[in-house]
């Protein structure tokens, strides 16, 4: 892409999300549009959105360009032991330039660590930046990159103007002026979440599809009646949708 | 109004009321003198977790120790055992149970009846009733306590889950491993029509009493190797 037609990108994407965020939506496909974007503007190969389960106080993956077993296990390490968790404990952005060379350097009698993983999956740079709220961490919006090297300047400006979008798109549903209100939102969005894994499970069995194909079905769904993708998720594992 | 019976099913189903505490609800319900609840065997382990009075604990006692008696056929043949005259005209045979009944300090149970517990295709245990003279439970009675003990099933599984720990499950807790599991649980409630709290139920107690991982079990209900199918109110493994 050329910087010109990146800039254009960047543009489109987020005239995208601000239009989205004005209607009612979805915080879990938002976030899954969010991922891809961001991927595809920073050209990273996947890209992940985890936030803080106030429960565990651990990170959970809520979104991911990839369904693929591999690359979320991949995600799962970064925000339990990887760079995105230093990122999240830090609170600022953290850049993995070489992760070949962090690969060789993890002690080889130990089980593999984010590096050799990632290295793994051809996998040869990241950049984590945090979810910021003010002076708390809800989440961490990684990007995983196919070349070595740190993102740019402007890529790592606009890196951070994605991870706001998704924490205000997460929080902005109310005014959040107390620590329960921003938990409790973290926790639906999780929830939600869980609901939409279920209703795949569901999709899978009902239709005899594999759990990719019944996470398409419902999106469909709510792609042409025009409602949340968690609206249909919850129909359909309470049974009154069948798709 | 609330009968003794809806209350009693409404506190085995509250996490707020503790299990101790329920025999005796139980027994507002029931025409006997004491209940034990307990698990017993497989998968659970020997355990008495609610009893009404010293005697029903010690029928629960003499019963994992003999390895006989009412509640163990209860469990093993997941029907009701009753025992209206027990001493006098049995219907079953407990040589050793029924001798160490005899020989107690104070001989005082005459009927016995034994409901079991169980949730889905896991069998963990009974619920003990004893009267201090010859009793008859009427049918409606008998359904009653089958109710109650079979809503004690879910109450007990989680229980036992429980009592492993997060520890055990630690790894799998991980949001990834999560996103199987959750997948696997609404697999297993399109199959049985179940909700997903049920789902997720028996998808622990599986990996519990296979000593393996939910994600492991999740995996397999994904790839359609371990199914559910719903016989009548029987839930089996296909």
């Amino acid at each position: 892409m050329t910087p010109e037609k990146r800039r254009v990108r960047v543009l489109e994407t987020f005239f995208t999300l601000t239009d989205t965020m004005v209607d009612a939506y979805d915080v879990v496909a938002l976030l899954e549009t969010l991922a891809g974007s961001g991927a595809e503007v920073l050209g990273a190969e996947h890209a992940g959105i985890a936030v803080i389960d106030g429960r565990s106080e651990r990170l959970e993956l809520v979104a991911s360009t990839s369904e693929d077993a591999a690359v979320v296990d991949l995600l799962q390490t970064d925000v339990e032991s990887g760079p995105a968790f230093a990122a999240f404990r830090s609170g600022a952005p953290v850049a993995v330039a070489d992760l070949a060379r962090a690969a060789a350097e993890e002690p080889a009698s130990a089980a593999p660590g984010f590096a050799r993983r990632a290295v793994r999956l051809s996998v040869c740079s990241t950049y984590a930046v945090p979810m910021r709220l003010r002076d708390t961490v809800v989440g961490v919006f990684t990007f995983l990159r196919g070349e070595p090297g740190t993102p740019s300047d402007g890529d790592a400006r606009t890196a951070k103007a994605l991870a706001d979008i998704a924490t205000v798109g997460i929080l902005h549903e109310r005014t959040v002026r107390q620590e329960d209100a921003v938990r409790e939102q973290l926790e639906r969005t999780l929830a939600a979440r869980v609901t939409i894994e279920q209703a795949k499970g569901v999709v899978s069995f009902t239709k005899d599809v594999p759990i990719d194909a019944a996470y398409e079905v419902l999106r469909q769904h709510a792609d042409l009646t025009g409602r949340g993708l968690s609206d249909v998720a919850r129909d359909v594992v309470e049974r009154r949708l069948t798709l | 109004m609330v009968d003794a019976f809806e209350r009693a099913i409404r506190a085995v189903r509250s996490a707020d009321v503790p299990l101790a505490e329920v025999g005796a609800v139980i027994l507002d319900a029931l025409p006997v003198e004491g209940i034990s609840i307990a698990t017993f065997g497989d998968p659970a382990g020997n355990e008495t977790v609610s009893a009404t009075d010293d005697v029903a604990s010690r029928l629960d006692e003499l019963q994992f120790d003999l390895a006989e008696g009412p509640c163990w056929d209860a469990k093993h043949t997941a029907a009701p055992v009753l025992e209206s005259d027990f001493l006098g005209r049995p219907h079953h045979q407990w040589p050793a149970f029924t001798d160490a009944l005899r020989n107690e300090p104070e001989p005082s149970v005459q009927a016995l009846f034994a409901f079991p517990i169980a949730f889905g295709p896991f069998r963990l245990g009974a619920m003990d009733a004893y009267e201090v003279r010859p009793t008859t439970l009427a049918p409606a009675q008998v359904e009653q306590a089958s109710a109650l003990a079979a809503a004690l099933g879910r109450r007990l599984l989680h229980r036992a889950v429980a009592a492993i720990g997060d520890e055990g499950e630690g790894l799998d807790l991980g949001p990834f491993s999560r996103r199987v599991v959750h997948q696997a649980t609404g697999v297993v409630l399109a199959q049985l029509d179940i909700t997903p709290d049920d789902a997720h139920l028996l998808i622990q107690g599986h990996a519990f009493t296979r000593h393996t991982s939910m994600r492991e079990v999740a995996h397999e209900i994904i790839a359609g190797h371990l199914r559910f199918e719903r016989h009548g109110d029987q839930i089996e493994e296909v």
